[in-house]
Parts: C-alpha cells; sequence; structure tokens
C-alpha cells in the first residue's frame, strides 16, 4: 500500500469524464479516456463516483408527469375553437373531466394533429393504422394508470394477457438493457382488442403493440420507423404477431429497443 | 392569433415533451403547483411563437421557452433564489472533501450509488440554480449538451464545467450526510 497523496484529477479531465459518462464523446476521444481510465486510478475512482451517481438518480428521482388536468388543458389550447389561450390561473384542485371526456378530446387532438395524413402500415392487405396506435399509447398516458397489469415479471403478465385476451404474445423482459418492463395494458386496434406490453425507459414508456397475424413468421425485414405527432413508431412482422413500439423516447433510442426485442426474441 | 395548422403544430410540438417541461419547471420553482402554472404560461407563449420554431430539436425549443417562462416567475415571486453563483469557494469545499478519498477501491461509490431519494431531492434542491437547471436538464429530462447549450444560451464548454461541478457538489453532499448518519450511530 503506498502512502502516496494522489493528485487530484484536472479540471479538463473532470470535463471529459462526464462527457464520457454522458456518452458526448466520439469514439476516438472515449477511447482516449479508457486508457486514462486503466493508468489513472484517482481518474478511475472518480469515474465509479460519477457512475454511482448517475445510479442513484435514475434510481431516485422521477421525471414529473404531467397531470391528466394539466395535459388536458395544453391540448385545449390546441383545440379548434381555441382562439385564446385558457387564462393563467391557478388551476382548481378539482379533476373535471372524466376519463372518458379527456379521451375523447384527445383522440380529437390526435386526428387534428395528423392532419388527416394518417399512416397506413399495410400487411397481407390489412391495414394497421398507426395513428390509432399512437392514439392508444396517449390515452393511456392520460388515463390515471397507464397500465392495467403493473408488473416487471414477464410471467405475471404474459398468463395475464393468456386470461384476459385468450393471446399469449412473446412477453420480453429488457430490464438489463435499460428497458424494464412496467405491465401491460388491453388496447384496441382496428376493433380489435389487442395486448400491449409497456417497458419503461428512464422516466418515459414505451407500448408494445401485438397485433394478431396468425400463420406469420419473422421476415427478419427492417423494422419500419416513422414520427407521428412528435411521437416514435416502429413496426415490424414477428411470429404470429405484428408489432408496433410507440414512445416520447428519441426515434433512435426507439430502434435500440427494437433491436434488442428482436435479438431477444429469437 | 394561431390559426389551425399553428395550433396543430403546437400540440405535436409540446405534448411530447410536457413532462420534461413540467420537471424543469418543478425544479427551478420548488413546487409542483407553481410549476404547473409556469408550464400553463410556457404554453400559452410557445403557442403565440410556434413561429419561432426553427429546424433542430423541438426540444430544446420548448424547454428554452419554459426556462424563460420559470425564470420570469422566480423574478416577480421569488426575487431571492434568483441569486446565481458562479462562486468558486462553493467548490473549493467540495474539491477538498472529495479528495481525501482518492484513489482507494470504492466502497463509496457503492454508497453514493445507494443513495436513498430524499436525501437526492434535497441534494438538487439545495443546488445553485444556475447549476441545478443544467443537472436536471442532463439526469432528469436526458438533454443531450448540445441541447442545454441551447436552452440556456451558454457555450457548450460552460454547460460542461457547471454539469461537472453541480455533480461533484451532490457526490460531496452524498457522502457529508453519510459520515453525519455515521457520526450519529
Amino acid at each position: 500500500m503506498t502512502m502516496s497523496q494522489p493528485t487530484p484529477p484536472l479540471a479538463d479531465d473532470r470535463l471529459l469524464l462526464d462527457a464520457y459518462v454522458d456518452g458526448e464523446l466520439d469514439a476516438s476521444a472515449a477511447l482516449g479516456v479508457e486508457r486514462r481510465l486503466e493508468a489513472d486510478p484517482s481518474l478511475k475512482a472518480e469515474y465509479e463516483r460519477l457512475i454511482a451517481l448517475r445510479s442513484a438518480l435514475r434510481a431516485g428521482v422521477r421525471q414529473d408527469r404531467a397531470s391528466d388536468r394539466l395535459r388536458e388543458r395544453v391540448v385545449a389550447m390546441a383545440g379548434p375553437g381555441a382562439a385564446r389561450g385558457p387564462a393563467f390561473h391557478r388551476p382548481s384542485r378539482v379533476r373535471t373531466f372524466e376519463w372518458r371526456q379527456m379521451a375523447a378530446s384527445v383522440a380529437v387532438a390526435a386526428i387534428a394533429a395528423s392532419g388527416g395524413t394518417a399512416l397506413y402500415l399495410r400487411h397481407d392487405g390489412a391495414g394497421v393504422e398507426i395513428g390509432s396506435i399512437v392514439a392508444e399509447h396517449r390515452r393511456a398516458l392520460l388515463a390515471t394508470a397507464p397500465l392495467d397489469v403493473e408488473s416487471t415479471d414477464k410471467h405475471t403478465v404474459k398468463p395475464w394477457f393468456d386470461a384476459k385476451l385468450a393471446l399469449s404474445p412473446q412477453v420480453i423482459d429488457l430490464a438489463a438493457d435499460g428497458f424494464p418492463l412496467a405491465g401491460g395494458r388491453v388496447e384496441v386496434v382496428g376493433g380489435r382488442l389487442v395486448p400491449a406490453m409497456i417497458y419503461r425507459r428512464r422516466a418515459h414508456l414505451i407500448s408494445l403493440v401485438a397485433v394478431p397475424r396468425l400463420g406469420g413468421h419473422d421476415d427478419g425485414g427492417a423494422a419500419s420507423s416513422s414520427t407521428q405527432d412528435g411521437y416514435a413508431v416502429a413496426g415490424w412482422h414477428g411470429p404470429d404477431f405484428d408489432y408496433f413500439a410507440v414512445s416520447d423516447v428519441a426515434p433512435d433510442e426507439l430502434a435500440a429497443f427494437v433491436a434488442e426485442w428482436r435479438a431477444a426474441a429469437k | 392569433m394561431a390559426d389551425e395548422r399553428q395550433r396543430q403544430q403546437f400540440a405535436e410540438v409540446v405534448l411530447p415533451h410536457l413532462d420534461a417541461a413540467l420537471s424543469l419547471a418543478r425544479w427551478l420553482t420548488g413546487s409542483l403547483a407553481d410549476g404547473e402554472d409556469v408550464v400553463q404560461e410556457a404554453c400559452i407563449r410557445a403557442l403565440a411563437g410556434i413561429g419561432t420554431l426553427r429546424d433542430g430539436s423541438p426540444r430544446a425549443w420548448v424547454l428554452t421557452i419554459v426556462r424563460n417562462t420559470a425564470f420570469s416567475w422566480l423574478r416577480k415571486n421569488r426575487p431571492k433564489a434568483l441569486v446565481v453563483t458562479d462562486d468558486d469557494s462553493v467548490f473549493e469545499a467540495a474539491d477538498l472533501a472529495s479528495m481525501d478519498r482518492g484513489a482507494t477501491q470504492n466502497p463509496e461509490a457503492l454508497l453514493i450509488a445507494k443513495a436513498d431519494a430524499d436525501l437526492l431531492n434535497s441534494a438538487i434542491a439545495a443546488l445553485p440554480l444556475n447549476f441545478k437547471e443544467i443537472l436536471v436538464l442532463r439526469e432528469i429530462d436526458g438533454l443531450s449538451y448540445r441541447e442545454i447549450a441551447e436552452v440556456v444560451s451558454l457555450p457548450i464548454g460552460t454547460v460542461m464545467s457547471r454539469l461537472s461541478r453541480a455533480r461533484k457538489l451532490l457526490i460531496v453532499t452524498i457522502g457529508r450526510s453519510r459520515n453525519e448518519a455515521q457520526g450519529a450511530a
């Protein structure tokens, strides 16, 4: 055990280290930092503290969730006839809207926002309207609880779908990849009840809707991706189901989720 | 007055980032109710100013408006909270405190990782405002450095140094509370 006092990391090293932890460095700069980390124990200790702080923050500090009331007010500002925004005053603590009314108003907003250019992703002639999947995701976010069954355990979620819908989509937990399972929900897509698995990404939710397509198999084709109303949407063919993922995470993050999910489903 | 197309654009741009907006406003004002007021006011401004939306990050555009609205609110309602600091003395103490456990293998990291939510929340709340906003934008709202620089209108270098210092302060605060807890035991 040496008694030498470790030299403190220089200020620039600290900035580089933070940028490294934040994934903001290009490959060559990241490589430089990794080499420094191996050679410099005090820098390495600093790195471990930063990683520890990050995981504590992820676990302990959540993004706030806008209340139904606040969301509804903002939707109302965008709605037809909203020539002026509502007056700026302390909102009342009383919930004046039933969720059904609210869902209806949001559905209207979703249709208005899509400007009538509904996107269709066609499979074998059977169209699935992406807009309705996005609207369902949005409705779920508005509801008091975005989940019908809340569980991080796929062995709870899968039987729940079985019992509720007599459908058994693959339920995969991607906690190790940073997308922990949060639970499940029943959605209505094209007039059918279909299962949706809900995953968390930091403070965001990802809805993964499985639309039955019996006899289909994973064609291995690339997932299609689009955005609608600011939500990222990805769709692909899986075994017996067509899958649609929708979320307010960045499109490349959603693409990473899809890639992990498909890899795990094999 | 916003026309139909502008209101559509407003909904597309603002709704996906409402949680991020509320988080920023809540942390800057210090309370959920005040944060909601600020978000509503910011939305009115965003709708009125939707024509100023340019290519680039819509999220940064929304949060810029929320931040500016929050600062207006603070000026009016909490002028004392607006004392911003770039004072190095806050951080010199932090440097010293974190150095006394330099290179030894790191049980400390484990304790930081296990810091409880109350402690983290109060440590963030205690950060000087101009450090807090950058930490919240990065760690809670998940913005990139470039987006943060846009929101707070500062060079990226300043964003990086404030973020780094904010984290260091949190680490020291957590370490200190642990030592106090041990002292009390």
